[in-house]
């Protein structure tokens, strides 16, 4: 008796290390001095895994072994058991049948995408960025008036005053606010710098930011090329397209952020003008006082283009 | 959190925003399956145009809102009471409401159709047109009986926002399997699940079966299995089982959540309907004989179980233990075996070595486990000196 357990010790030994199949068991359960009754047993000597031989023991081995132990209830037929087919007489399953919801509707032939409702009208839109990229320079016209007017006081001409006009010709610098409380507008930033660049062309220096402008800017989203802000040449407006950290969630210590830039943009002569998605009153006036803030929506359009037309007192 | 907690919370949460305009573009966009920044726009320059452009923000970003991203969503209760809301509206100013749903069917048209009957069913539910609910409900499930793609799917995940109405219909109810099967948290289902339609579309699990001279047991642990069959996902999953009693045939359903037993039952065959109309027939087997070495996790060392004998009667021997960090895994797998069977015929301890005894010593100093050794064979002195007494 003590020789067989000895014997069973080492047949758990030899097959923990060998993984034998078949014959194999039933050969070393001998050498063992144990006899292996029927193909049960064989059965339930099968395993999948690899043996411990060919592979590096690891710190899982255990923890690999306690989730071994078999769900209940199970979601696997363990071995040894027999898993039964159903008997002929079963129920048919219910036949496949034409699906009656059709797929072809959507986005077949002829089908026309819902055009995009942005937030300023077409003209508007066209007119605000004119406006708004616009800088008073003096044009090829002599400004009879002045001229009029220094002779009158004899005064020397040194030089024909002209007459001053919008001009696109310094191009804008358009800072796009791409931080969270932005992402409901992205459309609306998309279709903007579209038409942005249709109006100035390859002189619209487009940066992103992220709340604030002046801790990094880059031409792509990617923040990690951003650099820290740097103003255009002197005279060329600035126009943001951004809430101003006003909009939902607040952020209250963006308005001296901008504040401090508006200042900085003025001294170089730049205007700074931001199209804000939203509502004036959310705007603190002292920002409004101190920069071109224009409500980005519907009703806004043409009295904000006229009002950015006046403030170039041309 | 409960249902009924859940509905309280936004009940509040709906009334802290008051009546104003983000209230009621949030009410007009509820019964979208999806809301995009677009659709919010239609809405508010179309019906709410008093309301300026910061009320999008004000919408995207509020507490109603239960995830964001290209789209929002709102939670399911917030959504129900939204959709509550809207009908009552629809009976102050049916316009607006008719108004709404045509923005947002030209505004999804480019939705696949399953997205498009997901608004569809919503507003039917606002509108209280029990008809269209009622023949979506036909059309999704021959759908599905007809295999379309992704509709399991969708089941699943737009289970939870389908109107009431449509989930108390008969052909709600199968369609309510498929979403379960798909992971959506179905309401209480009823004593009588409705699966005859769709249990054969249903993944299937194993059904572990005893079935021995005189008894049959279902949904037994994997250790005292003899047979298995497959039985589909249903929740609940039921079988019908149908045997001879003396000269009576028996026909019970049962709900197999938990052992069923049946005693004294003879040997004759014992047939097994799934909800899926399969049908299986079980006889008893003779009684054989086990013999099964079951290796367990022991580190550097070696542990066995080893199960021998009749089935009715099976003997146990654990052979060496591993290393004590590994005990816990051995008491686990010795606490899964029913407390009956926990009088071990053998406890063999094969040599004096921590990655042999060191997780016998939890294991031996656990009291609440019952484990009882008829005996111990450990190479100690005594026994090393027995040993050599009888050489």
């Amino acid at each position: 008796m003590k020789l067989s357990l000895v014997g069973i010790a080492e047949l758990v030994t030899a097959t923990e290390a060998l993984r034998p199949r078949g014959e194999a068991v039933r050969a070393i359960a001998k050498m063992c001095g144990l006899a292996i009754p029927s193909s049960k047993a064989e059965e339930n000597l099968k395993d999948d895994r690899p043996s411990r031989l060919d592979r590096e023991p690891t710190s899982d081995d255990d923890e690999a072994g306690a989730s071994d132990a078999q769900d209940f209830p199970p979601t696997v037929v363990p071995e040894g058991v027999r898993r039964l087919e159903p008997a002929p007489r079963s129920r048919a399953p219910i036949p496949t049948q034409a699906d009656p919801i059709d797929s072809s509707a959507a986005a077949g032939p002829g089908f026309e995408p819902t055009r995009f409702a942005s937030l300023l009208r077409e003209k508007d839109a066209s007119d605000v960025l004119t406006c708004a990229a616009s800088s008073s320079m003096p044009s090829e016209e002599i400004d009879i008036e002045k001229v009029v007017d220094s002779l009158a006081r004899a005064e020397v001409l040194t030089s024909y005053p002209r007459v001053h006009r919008p001009s696109l010709s310094l191009g804008a610098q358009v800072l796009v606010d791409i931080s969270e409380s932005m992402q409901p507008f992205f459309l609306d930033q998309q279709e903007l710098l579209q038409r942005l660049q249709t109006i100035l062309g390859d002189s619209a220096a487009i940066e992103y930011f992220a709340g604030d402008p002046i801790v990094g800017i880059g031409p792509q989203r990617q923040r990690s090329k951003w650099r820290r802000y740097r103003p255009p040449l002197p005279g060329t407006p600035v126009i943001t397209l951004s809430d101003l950290g006003c909009g939902f969630p607040r952020n209250p210590g963006a308005t001296s952020t901008w504040l401090d830039l508006a200042r900085r943009l003025r001294k170089r002569g730049s205007r700074l003008i931001t199209l804000a998605p939203v509502n004036a009153r959310r705007v603190p006036l002292s920002l409004r006082q101190a920069s071109a803030v224009v409500v980005w929506d519907r009703n806004e359009g043409r009295r904000a283009a006229a009002r950015l037309l006046r403030d170039l007192n041309v | 959190m409960s249902n009924e907690a859940a509905l309280e919370e936004a009940e509040i949460l709906l009334d802290s925003y008051g009546e104003g305009p983000l209230l009621r573009l949030a009410m007009l966009a509820s019964p979208a399956c999806s809301i995009e920044t677009q659709l919010v726009r239609l809405l508010r320059l179309e019906c709410v145009p008093e309301a300026g452009v910061s009320v999008e923000q004000e919408l995207w970003f509020s507490d109603l809102v239960a995830s964001r991203g290209t789209t929002i969503r709102f939670s399911e209760s917030v959504s129900h009471l939204l959709r509550q809301r809207l009908r009552d509206l629809r009976a102050l100013e049916p316009e607006l409401v008719l108004r709404a749903r045509s923005i947002m069917a030209k505004a999804h048209r480019h939705f696949s159709p399953i997205l498009v009957i997901e608004d569809e069913l919503a507003w039917a539910a606002v509108f209280d047109d029990d008809d269209s609910i009622r023949g979506r409900a036909r059309d999704l499930l021959q759908s599905l009986q007809a295999r379309r793609d992704g509709l399991d799917l969708w089941l699943g995940r737009a289970w939870g926002g389908l109107p009431a109405g449509f989930k108390e219909l008969p052909e709600g109810r199968q369609l309510a399997q498929v979403a379960a099967a798909s992971g959506a948290s179905i309401e209480a289902p009823g004593d009588e699940p409705q699966a005859e339609e769709v249990a054969h579309l249903l993944p299937t699990v194993p059904l572990l079966i005893q079935r021995k001279k005189s008894t049959l047991l279902l949904n037994v642990p994997p250790q005292d299995a003899t047979h298995a069959i497959d039985v589909p996902d249903t929740r609940p999953r039921k079988v019908e089982v149908r045997f001879e009693q003396g000269t009576t045939a028996q026909s019970r359903v049962f709900e197999i959540d938990e052992v069923v037993a049946f005693d004294d039952i003879g040997p004759g065959t014992i047939t097994v309907t799934t909800l899926s109309g399969a049908e299986f027939d079980i006889t008893a087997q003779e009684e054989s004989t086990v013999f099964a070495i079951e290796l367990m996790p022991a580190g550097h060392g070696t542990s066995a179980l080893i199960r021998y004998g009749e089935e009715s009667r099976v003997r146990r021997i654990l052979i060496d233990c591993g290393e004590r960090r590994v005990g816990k895994h051995i008491l686990k797998r010795l606490e899964e075996l029913p407390p009956d069977s926990r009088h071990l015929e053998l406890l063999v301890l094969t040599h004096i070595d921590a990655n042999s005894l060191g997780g016998a010593i939890p294991l031996l100093q656990n009291q609440k486990l019952g484990l009882q050794f008829d005996d111990v064979w450990f190479n100690g002195r005594q026994h090393l000196e027995a040993a050599r007494e009888e050489n």
